[in-house]
C-alpha cells in the first residue's frame, strides 16, 4: 500500500505516532526516542528495573495515616454513584482495615489499605497515588522531550507500533514490530511476569504499557538505551541509544492529575481517487481542541475522515460534545452520566462555524474511528457513542472497558485519590465499563504485520472508505 | 473524565446573575413578609438608591475547584439594562466565555465550541438578565416571592424565601435573620446536559464603593465544589464593547 501525501505534512499510513496520554494517573508517559547509534547485537539483559526505594519505617505510626484513610473512605462514601456500593459493606470494610492503618508506619501501608477498599468495588478509575509523583511531573514548560516512538501491547509484549518519521527513534534505526526488552539495561520481563501473576489478563496490557511508558519517558536530555528484540534472525537483539528531542508533543495540565502529554497529528492523504483526512490525537485535553478543529476545517472537502484513537487513554469527557458536533448536524445525546442525585447528558454541539468564523455544516462524509485495547475512557465513550448513533464505523480491536467519569482529590497526606463519581452509559444505553466497545471491523493485528510494515486496521478503514459514495463538501477547506 | 466544566459554568452563571426579589405572602404569623426580608437585605448591602444608580459592574476574581486541584481567573461584567459577559481563564487549558447582549445569549469553551443558547437556557438568561433588578430583587420579575420558613443555613438562622419566575423556575434563598444578608441559595440551572441543582453559600461580605457584596462564594453541584473569591469590584466602568458578539457567534446568528 502506498500513500501519496498531498497536504502540508507527509503522512505514512504505516506510521501513527502517539505520545501516550493517560487519563488516569498510572502512567502518563510518552515513549519517544531519538537515536544515535546503529543497531548492535546485544545479550539479553537480565537485571530488573529498580523499584522505588522503600521509605525507611517510621519509629512511630504515621500521624496522618488515620486521617488520610478516613478521608478516602468518606470521599468514596459520599460520591460513589451506587449508594449500595455494589453490595460491598463499605463502612464495615473500613472498620476492619482501620486498625492496620492506625499502626501503619509507612504511607505505603495506608495506600495498601485504601487500595484494598477500592479493589472491592471492582471498577476502573479508582486508585490512590503517591502525590509526590504528580509533583515530579510538574514541569515549568509545556514542551516535552520524546523519543518519537510509540509502543502498544501486541502479542503479550511491549511492541513498537509506530515511529515518528523524523523522530529520534526512527533515525536510530528502530523498527515497527520490535519488542522492547530492556530500558537502560533494566529488563522488562520480571515486571511483566509479576503483572501477569497479579492482575486479571485484561489489565496486564494497560498496566504494562503504563510502566513501559514511564520507563521510556525522558526525564531530561540524557540518552535512553533501548534493547529490542528485532524479530529478525540477526541481530535478534539490539541496543539503541536514543537522544530525546523536543518534537510536537506538549504537556497539558489537568488539575490534580498533573501534566498529561498529548499530541495532535493531522494529514491529508490520497488513496487512489480518494483524499482522506486522518486525525490522530493522544489525549482528550483542551489544548488539543484548536488543532483538532483546524484539522476538521482542512478536511471538510475530503472524501472521508479517519480519527485514530488507538493508544488514546482518555481525558476530559466533555470534549466529545464539541468533537462529536463536527460530524453530527443535530443535537443528539452521546451518553449519560449518572450520579447519585443527578443525571447529566453529553449532547453534541453541531459545529456550524469554522475556526475562521465562516458558516459551515458539520462534516457529513464517511467517518472511521480506529480503536484498540488502549483506547480508554473518553476514547471509548466517543467511539461507542458515534457507533451507537450510526455516525461512524469502528475499526480495530475491542477497547479496554475503562469508562467512568472520575476526578482526583488530594488526601491529607498529599496522596491523590482518583475516583469515579458517576456511572456512564453511551448513546445506545450500553455500559462500557468492564465491557468496552466492539469494533465493526476487526482485522487481525499481529507483530508480523507490523514487521511487514502493514497497518491492517488503517488499511481496512481505507478500503471501506473507498467503497463509499463520494461525499459532498460541507464548507470551505483550508489546505 | 473531567466532564464537569459545564456544571461549573452553569453554577457560575447562576451566581453571576446574583440576587433578586420583592413582595410575597407571609409564611406564618410570626414571620416577616418577603418584602420586609428583602428591604432589610437591600439596606444591609447599601440601599435601594445606591443599587438603582448602578449602570454597570465588573467583578474580577478566582474560581477554584479544590477537589480537582484546578484554579482559574474569572472576569464578569454586567451592564444595564440586560447585558453580561463572563470569561474564565484556566492556565494551560484555555478560556470559557459566555455572554448576552440583550438579544443573543451565547457560550464558547474548549469542550463544546461556540454555540448560541436556546430554549430553557436562553429563557433563564433572559429572565435574570437585568442585573439591577436582580440586585433589587424586583418583585415585578417574579410570579411570586414567599417566605417559606425560618431555618439554620450553614449554622446561621435564616429566613427561607422561595422566588418563582413567570416561567415556573424557582429559586430558594436564605437571608440571615440578624444581619439581613443573603447567605445562601439553592437553584436549578438549565444546561445542555440537563438540569443541575447547585447549592450556594455566600460569605465574607465586603464593601465595594457604596455596595456590600459577598467575596467568598462556595457552590456545590453534586459531588463537586467550586469556590469563587472576588478580588475587585468596580462600577460604571464597563465599555459597551465588552458585550459585543465574538465573530464565531456572529456567524452562527447570521440569517
Amino acid at each position: 500500500m502506498k500513500n501519496q501525501a498531498v497536504g502540508r505534512h507527509r503522512y505514512d499510513s504505516r506510521i501513527a505516532l502517539r505520545a501516550g496520554g493517560p487519563a488516569h494517573l498510572a502512567g502518563v508517559l510518552a515513549l519517544l526516542l531519538a537515536a544515535r547509534g546503529p543497531l548492535a547485537a546485544q545479550p539479553l539483559p537480565t537485571t530488573s528495573c529498580p523499584a522505588a526505594t522503600p521509605a525507611a519505617p517510621r519509629a512511630r505510626p504515621d500521624p496522618l495515616a488515620r486521617a488520610t484513610f478516613d478521608s478516602a473512605v468518606a470521599i468514596i462514601g459520599r460520591t460513589y454513584f451506587d449508594s449500595t456500593f455494589r453490595g460491598v459493606p463499605w463502612a464495615q470494610l473500613a472498620d476492619s482495615l482501620r486498625p492496620i492503618v492506625e499502626a501503619a508506619r509507612e504511607r505505603s501501608a495506608t495506600r495498601s489499605a485504601i487500595r484494598t477498599m477500592l479493589d472491592r468495588l471492582g471498577e476502573s478509575h479508582f486508585a490512590v497515588v503517591d502525590g509526590t509523583l504528580a509533583a515530579d511531573a510538574a514541569p515549568e514548560a509545556t514542551e516535552m522531550r520524546s523519543l518519537g516512538v510509540e509502543v502498544r501491547w501486541i502479542e503479550a509484549s511491549v511492541t513498537i507500533s509506530a515511529l515518528r518519521p523524523d523522530g529520534p527513534g526512527a533515525r536510530a534505526g528502530l523498527r515497527r514490530g520490535s519488542r522492547i526488552v530492556a530500558v537502560n539495561g533494566c529488563a522488562l520481563e520480571p515486571e511483566l511476569r509479576a503483572l501477569r501473576e497479579q492482575l486479571p489478563a485484561a489489565l496486564v496490557g494497560t498496566r504494562a504499557l503504563a510502566r513501559a511508558r514511564e520507563l521510556l519517558m525522558p526525564r531530561d536530555s540524557a540518552p535512553v538505551r533501548l534493547t529490542v528484540d528485532t524479530g529478525r534472525a540477526t541481530p535478534r537483539l539490539a541496543t539503541v541509544t536514543v537522544a530525546p528531542a523536543i518534537l510536537s508533543e506538549r504537556l497539558a495540565r489537568l488539575g490534580n492529575l498533573g501534566f498529561i502529554p498529548f499530541d495532535v497529528d493531522a494529514d491529508r492523504v490520497r488513496h487512489g481517487d480518494r483524499e482522506i483526512g486522518v486525525i490522530r490525537f493522544t489525549a482528550w485535553v483542551p489544548p488539543a481542541v484548536a488543532p483538532i478543529d483546524s484539522a476538521v476545517d482542512r478536511f471538510r472537502d475530503a472524501d472521508g475522515i479517519i480519527i485514530d484513537l488507538r493508544g488514546n487513554l482518555g481525558g476530559i469527557g466533555g470534549m466529545v460534545m464539541g468533537v462529536g458536533g463536527h460530524f453530527i448536524d443535530s443535537v443528539v445525546t452521546l451518553g449519560t452520566m449518572r450520579q447519585r442525585s443527578s443525571t447529566l447528558r453529553f449532547v453534541t454541539n453541531p459545529r456550524r462555524v469554522s475556526t475562521a468564523g465562516v458558516r459551515v455544516t458539520p462534516y457529513a462524509g464517511p467517518l472511521a474511528i480506529l480503536i484498540d485495547p488502549q483506547s480508554l475512557s473518553t476514547s471509548e465513550f466517543f467511539a461507542g457513542a458515534m457507533q451507537a448513533v450510526g455516525r461512524a464505523r469502528l475499526f480495530g480491536e475491542r477497547t479496554g472497558g475503562m469508562a467512568l467519569p472520575a476526578i482526583a482529590e488530594r488526601l491529607p497526606n498529599g496522596d491523590l485519590l482518583y475516583h469515579a463519581i458517576a456511572d456512564f452509559v453511551d448513546a445506545g444505553n450500553r455500559r462500557l465499563e468492564g465491557i468496552g466497545v466492539t469494533p465493526d471491523v476487526a482485522p487481525s493485528v499481529t507483530r508480523a504485520a507490523l514487521l511487514d510494515g502493514a497497518d491492517p486496521v488503517y488499511d481496512a478503514a481505507i478500503a471501506w472508505m473507498r467503497s463509499q459514495p463520494r461525499s459532498t463538501p460541507t464548507g470551505p477547506a483550508r489546505r | 473524565m473531567l466532564a464537569r466544566s459545564r456544571a461549573v459554568r452553569a453554577a457560575l452563571f447562576a451566581l453571576g446573575t446574583a440576587t433578586v426579589f420583592g413582595a410575597a405572602p407571609l409564611a406564618h404569623a410570626q414571620a416577616p413578609s418577603a418584602a420586609q426580608v428583602i428591604d432589610k437585605y437591600l439596606l444591609a448591602i447599601g440601599g435601594k438608591d445606591a443599587i438603582a444608580a448602578l449602570k454597570s459592574m465588573r467583578q474580577v476574581g478566582t474560581m477554584e475547584m479544590p477537589a480537582m486541584g484546578m484554579s482559574m481567573e474569572m472576569d464578569v461584567a454586567v451592564a444595564a439594562p440586560n447585558k453580561r459577559a463572563m470569561k474564565m481563564s484556566i492556565p494551560g487549558m484555555g478560556e470559557m466565555v459566555q455572554g448576552y447582549d440583550g438579544t443573543t445569549a451565547w457560550a464558547n469553551d474548549p469542550m463544546q465550541g461556540p454555540r448560541v443558547l436556546k430554549d430553557k437556557e436562553l429563557a433563564q438568561v433572559m429572565e435574570s438578565s437585568d442585573f439591577v433588578a436582580e440586585m433589587l430583587k424586583d418583585a415585578s420579575k417574579y410570579k411570586s416571592i414567599e417566605v417559606v420558613g425560618q431555618e439554620a443555613f450553614e449554622g446561621t438562622s435564616a429566613w427561607k424565601l422561595k422566588f418563582t419566575r413567570p416561567s415556573g423556575n424557582a429559586t430558594t434563598e436564605y437571608y440571615a435573620v440578624d444581619t439581613g444578608l443573603l447567605i445562601g441559595q439553592v437553584a436549578s440551572q438549565a444546561t445542555p446536559q440537563g438540569e443541575i441543582e447547585a447549592r450556594t453559600v455566600m460569605t465574607d461580605y465586603k464593601q465595594f464603593g457604596a455596595i456590600k457584596l459577598p467575596t467568598k462564594i462556595m457552590v456545590s453541584a453534586g459531588p463537586q465544589q467550586m469556590q469563587m473569591t472576588t478580588k475587585t469590584v468596580t462600577f460604571n466602568d464597563v465599555p459597551d464593547g465588552a458585550f459585543a458578539l465574538p465573530d464565531a457567534i456572529k456567524s452562527l446568528v447570521k440569517p
